[in-house]
């Protein structure tokens, strides 16, 4: 029986083994993970933060048997001619396919006094990479704490965003110009910054940082931002020491093909520790698309149809609505052939930049815009076309269509009866004058009962005209009640 | 005969108007009543009602199919003869289970018991299913799996009115019930839709999701709950179970990356669970758009989770239920003719449901069959090896209410005999060997169940005209001929009820406590209401399920582990877009009654397709113009509207027209493995103009 061996249990392994089990892989799996508690879903870490919710809710759910979960077990090597793994308990386990998902892990700010990666909350340094973490911050910190984030990127932002919605009086500095640089152009990254602000963060950037002493963070401006706990974001680096000391091709990230295979086809890499060939290495969204490539890989020697998940940058929380479609460059350039679509509207925190190519989406920056995102996201991927109207759409405004020789004269008031107002009016002049004598004669208002108004206000302007003459006109405010 | 009256109820949908009919020989004419559930409301359908009793093609006469092809009158004994004969002749030769029964949710209770009864017993068959299944069978199935029992409102309809939140997922009662409205008048809605419906439009918060993918927006839904902290762990801790299960799956599901899927901002995703969690009274509600999937039981268990998570279902003021379409759609699931059940909405495969309806019917519990299968694999199997060879139809019109309607069509053209009772010609009729014409309504005596689990009188004001015969003299006709004795099978509504009520007696729909007296005068009896014990008072049925406990063994209610995959049908190069269907305020069902009032045939004549005008103009259709939609199935020819409300990706077909224009040429015939409901919702489809030319 062919056994598979997944080095780190991270949201990616897990939904590969998650999807081998719903196929029914007939081999053994087996999971050997240094850390002690179960995986967790990263996408709840700023709910623990912000919402206090329970730790243990962010987990990922357990495997069922046969798959064996080793805990608190670190690999120590690969012998890939034996096709071994060690761990440092000293026991072996043989492989015929393995899987590394070694994560990544942060990179320490350049800052004195920070020390490495293992820098303890005794002395502020609250890295918040699991739902513990970010739970004993909840727990440990008084509601009005300061706590300053390091790190204007995606991460750094929605960590930001996060805490300052828990309460805390938050702190975002950055060193490069603009928030997200990678991401959004400056326009659209002093939204952002507005936003956050809106929300209560105080924002630096173009700031370094140079000591963190007790309650402070001093900056180079030599401004002191008072600071109870420092989370860095500053960055993480793919885990790839074991697969380079076991002699696999290491870039940045473990190098994979489309097949999510390293330069030994035995073994595959997936998540955040892999540096695939395209696709979209950093997202959940990216990870899990891995995992069911990895999965149909092993389960029948091909990669499945799933599309990459497209370059979509989507950060989460509550009132960050912020999204960044495609490859950024496309918006900066000139090319004869793109269409460019800006709106830039500071005062109402909104931003959008679109690319099109013969109506298509090429690439998106949109900031503010629920709605747009949401029906641009989609537009994106599907390969629909974008509305002729594009501020309509990026607004959000329903197009109006008004079809030629639609426009009735005589409008339906009761739409459950099919009532017309000329029906409702000859009704009036053959004797029924008020709304029940209305109802009766025409069935009006009989229905779901909304049009009562309506009737009530026509009764009321047939009765003034003494002669009961019929008011005409679109000028006579009965129409505008009806409309 | 004198001009007189009755109280009694509209033929339509499940919320059974009250109305008073009043006629003899002349014109019938109706006028609503101050019902609770109406108040004095009325619909056009149900104001229009009548004149189907007097629609110049009713059927009056048995007919026959003759050598030349065509119907043709003939006496009832011919025609009962004539059907026992080859009945007989079937199960001799392949079995009982060559004979498939089709029944209907319009159907009154004491029909549909009969109709179970006939099937298990005179026919000795396992193969009966109505068309419930095609309509709400999803709701029932995640009902029960969550809450042990399955009455559409766990409530009355007049508890809504206090409400000050109520989501409605897939349901457009502003069209297809009116009357509802007004009890949800005093609420917020949060209308899960993918198009602007009417009901849409009355919403605070509507959520336009892309056809096929509510069950992720339900996951979204139950995430946002509980990240944010609205859910309530101690109702969750005391009153249900499984909560940890169907969390691990929702945990994958949040509000962006269901945003991606669905096309629902995130940003409203969350303003729905605040508006609902930050409601004392909130209500969650599924329709046939939630309920109308291949995943539709998943689908509402996924709402039912987010309100078991937000401790709505078992709360005086606040709940979950499920708005019931047809007539008799609740009592119709209740009395035996679904394919797995017995009456009192028991389990066919529970041995002691088993013998206690075996008792009823002084019959040994082993000659019952066991569980059929649901409607669209009864239809398909006609004809095949293992198949029905003959099928009775009674009060459904399958021809066009099932999905992918050419194949239906072809399905039953295989059938050594097809049988349809009904009072008008249908799509189904004329394809029937024999058409066995019944009454309607107004000319019958019986019991509906209403969407609340009110059980109501259906009075007659008229006598049946022409030849017609009460369904149950129907059966009655051909279980004698099939050697049944003359007294199982009654045929007065009363005494049917009673043995009902009977074979109810200890089952979940428990009608033993009510009989025609107490409901004719006037008491509001909802099930269960079981029969008094000795000497003891009567019981005053239930008009709220839940408030001590739900009614699984343990008193607690159920979250079901649920997951989105996906509709069946993904679209593409050829069938870019998804179409998906529905109902509109003039018709009623496959529109066999309704399109034969004048007013309401004029008012909708024929089939449309919605769409947005940048998909016409992309497309080459003008408004107005006749269109050609096609699915991997068929195609249907539909008048386009432009609408520019409509999601870019999404057509709109109604499903009330026969012929070329008949929704279901498109529809996707996969089911819901759970449920058995086909995939109405959602069918890649493109779309293209006709050319007409004028003659």
């Amino acid at each position: 029986m062919s056994r598979l061996v997944i080095i780190g249990d991270c949201p990616a392994s897990h939904r590969l083994v998650e999807r081998l089990l719903e196929q029914g892989y007939p081999g053994s799996i087996t999971v050997l993970d240094a850390r002690e508690h179960a995986p967790h879903n990263p996408v709840l870490l700023p709910a623990v933060l912000s919402a206090g919710l329970e730790p243990e809710l962010a987990a990922l759910p357990t495997h069922p048997e046969p798959v064996r979960v080793h805990r608190g077990t670190r690999v120590t090597g690969i012998d890939r001619q034996r096709r071994v793994v060690r761990t440092e308990h000293g026991r072996v386990h043989g492989y015929d396919t393995l899987v590394l998902a070694t994560g990544t892990s942060p990179v320490a700010p350049d800052l004195p006094g920070i020390g490495d990666t293992t820098g303890s909350a005794t002395r502020g340094i609250r890295w918040l990479r699991d739902p513990f973490e970010c739970h004993r911050l909840h727990r440990e910190l008084a509601s009005d704490a300061t706590v300053t984030v390091l790190g204007g990127g995606p991460s750094g932002v929605e960590t930001a965003h996060a805490l300052a919605l828990g309460g805390y009086e938050v702190s975002l500095v950055h060193r490069g110009q603009h928030l997200m640089r990678s991401w959004v152009d400056r326009a659209a990254a002093a939204v952002v910054a507005s936003t956050l602000r809106d929300n209560g963060v105080n924002v630096f950037t173009g700031e370094a940082v140079t000591e963190l002493l007790p309650g402070k963070l001093v900056l180079a401006s030599g401004q002191a931002i008072s600071t109870d706990a420092l989370v860095p974001r500053t960055g993480t680096r793919p885990e790839t020491a074991l697969a380079s000391e076991a002699g696999l091709r290491v870039s940045r990230g473990i190098v994979v093909d489309a097949e999510l295979r390293s330069s030994d086809p035995r073994v595959h890499a997936l998540g955040s520790c892999a540096e695939p060939t395209g696709g979209d290495a950093n997202s959940l969204d990216g990870h899990w698309e891995q995992a069911e490539n990895l999965a149909g890989v092993l389960l029948t020697g091909r990669a499945g149809s799933h599309r990459g998940g497209g370059d979509l940058l989507r950060t989460r929380g509550a009132g960050l609505e912020l999204a960044c479609i495609g490859d950024p460059e496309l918006l900066t350039g000139e090319a004869r052939w793109v269409e460019h679509v800006t709106i830039n509207d500071p005062k109402r925190r909104r931003y959008a930049r679109l690319a099109l190519r013969e109506d298509r989406v090429l690439a998106a920056t949109l900031v503010g815009l629920p709605e747009a995102i949401a029906k641009l996201s989609q537009l994106y991927e599907a390969g629909m076309p974008v509305p002729p109207d594009r501020l309509a759409t990026l607004l959000g405004s329903p197009t109006r269509f008004e079809a030629a020789g639609r426009t009735t004269p005589d409008p339906v008031l009761c739409h459950c009866n099919n009532v017309s107002r000329s029906a409702l009016t000859a009704a009036f002049q053959d004797g029924a004058r008020d709304v029940p004598a209305l109802a009766a004669a025409t069935r009006a208002t009989t229905g779901c009962g909304s049009c009562v108004g309506a009737v009530r206000e026509l009764c009321g302007a047939l009765a003034a005209s003494s002669s009961g003459h019929v008011p005409t006109g679109t000028d006579s405010p009965t129409q505008e009640g009806a409309a | 005969m004198a001009e007189h009256h009755v109280a009694t109820h509209c033929p339509y949908c499940a919320l059974q108007c009250g109305t008073e009919l009043t006629g003899g020989t002349g014109a019938v004419s109706v006028s609503p009543s101050w019902f609770p559930v109406n108040r004095g409301g009325l619909c056009r359908k149900g104001w229009t009602a009548p004149e189907v009793l007097g629609s110049p093609d009713r059927l009056y006469e048995p007919l026959l199919r003759n050598e030349y092809g065509g119907l043709a009158a003939t006496d009832w004994d011919d025609a009962l003869d004539r059907v026992a004969t080859k009945l007989r002749e079937l199960v001799s030769e392949h079995g009982p289970d060559a004979v498939g029964v089709f029944g209907g949710g319009g159907l009154t209770n004491e029909k549909a018991y009969s109709l179970g009864k006939f099937a298990r017993l005179a026919l000795g068959t396992s193969r009966i299913d109505y068309n419930g299944r095609f309509c709400m069978a999803a709701a029932a199935t995640a009902g029960n799996a969550a809450f042990g029992v399955d009455r559409g409102l766990p409530f009355p309809v007049t508890d809504l009115d206090d409400a000050e939140v109520i989501l409605l997922a897939g349901g457009n009662p502003a069209e297809t019930m009116p009357p509802l409205m007004q009890h949800l008048e005093g609420a917020e809605l949060v209308v899960i839709d993918p198009r602007r419906s009417a009901t849409a439009e009355r919403a605070k918060l509507h959520l336009r999701p892309r056809p096929g993918t509510d069950l992720a927006l339900a996951l979204g839904l139950l995430h946002i709950a509980v990240s944010e902290g609205w859910h309530d762990p101690e109702y969750t801790a005391r009153r249900t179970t499984g909560f940890e299960q169907a969390w691990a799956r929702a945990v994958s599901w949040w509000p962006e990356r269901v945003e991606r899927v669905t096309g629902v901002p995130a940003s409203a995703q969350r303003q729905a669970v605040r508006m609902l969690a930050g409601a004392r009274r909130a209500y969650v509600l599924t329709g046939r758009g939630a309920e109308q999937h291949g995943d539709g039981a998943d689908t509402v268990a996924g709402f039912i989770n987010l309100a078991l998570a937000l401790g709505l279902p078992g709360v005086t003021g606040s709940g979950y239920g499920c708005l019931t379409g047809q007539g008799n759609g609740q009592g119709g699931r209740e009395h035996g003719q679904k394919a797995d059940q017995l009456p009192g909405y028991r389990s066919i495969t529970d041995p002691g449901a088993r013998a206690h309806v075996a008792g009823v019917w002084g019959v040994a519990e082993k000659s019952l069959p066991g569980p059929g299968i649901p409607a669209t694999r009864l239809l398909e199997s006609a004809g095949t090896a293992g198949g029905i060879r003959a099928l009775l139809v009674f009060g459904a019109n399958p021809v066009l209410s099932a999905p992918h309607t050419g194949l239906a069509r072809a399905q039953l053209s295989r059938l050594d005999l097809l049988v349809v009772a009904d009072f008008l010609p249908s799509e189904t009729t004329r394809m029937a060997d024999v058409v066995l014409p019944v009454t309607q309504w107004a000319e019958e005596e019986g019991t509906m169940t209403n969407l609340e689990g009110r059980v109501l009188r259906r009075r007659a004001l008229l006598p049946p005209p022409g030849r017609a015969r009460s369904d149950l003299e129907v059966l009655r006709g051909l279980a004698t001929r099939l050697g049944q004795p003359e007294a199982s099978f009654p045929t007065r509504a009363s005494t049917v009820f009673d043995e009902l009520a009977r074979a109810s007696a200890g089952g979940p729909a428990d009608y033993s406590g009510i009989d025609y007296e107490r409901l004719d005068s006037g008491e509001p009896l909802h099930w269960p209401c079981p029969a008094a014990p000795e000497r003891g008072s009567q019981h005053p049925g239930t008009p709220r399920l839940f408030l001590d406990s739900f009614a699984h063994p343990d008193g607690r209610a159920r979250f079901t582990a649920v997951d989105w995959h996906g509709p069946a049908e993904s679209t593409g190069h050829e069938y870019p877009l998804v179409a998906t269907t529905g109902r509109i305020s003039g018709h009623y069902q496959t529109g066999e009654q309704t399109r034969r009032v004048e007013e309401l045939s004029e008012a909708e004549p024929e089939s449309f397709v919605r769409l947005h005008p940048d998909t016409a103009a992309r497309s080459g259709v003008r408004d107005g113009q006749l269109a050609r939609v096609s699915s991997a199935r068929g195609t249907a020819l539909a008048r386009a509207r432009l609408d520019g409300s409509m999601r870019q990706d999404t057509l709109f077909l109604p499903i009330h027209y026969p012929g070329t224009g008949c929704a279901n040429l498109l529809t996707n015939p996969v089911l819901d493995p759970r449920s058995g409901i086909p995939e109405f919702k959602v069918a890649a489809v493109s779309i293209s103009g006709v050319e007409e030319v004028n003659t």
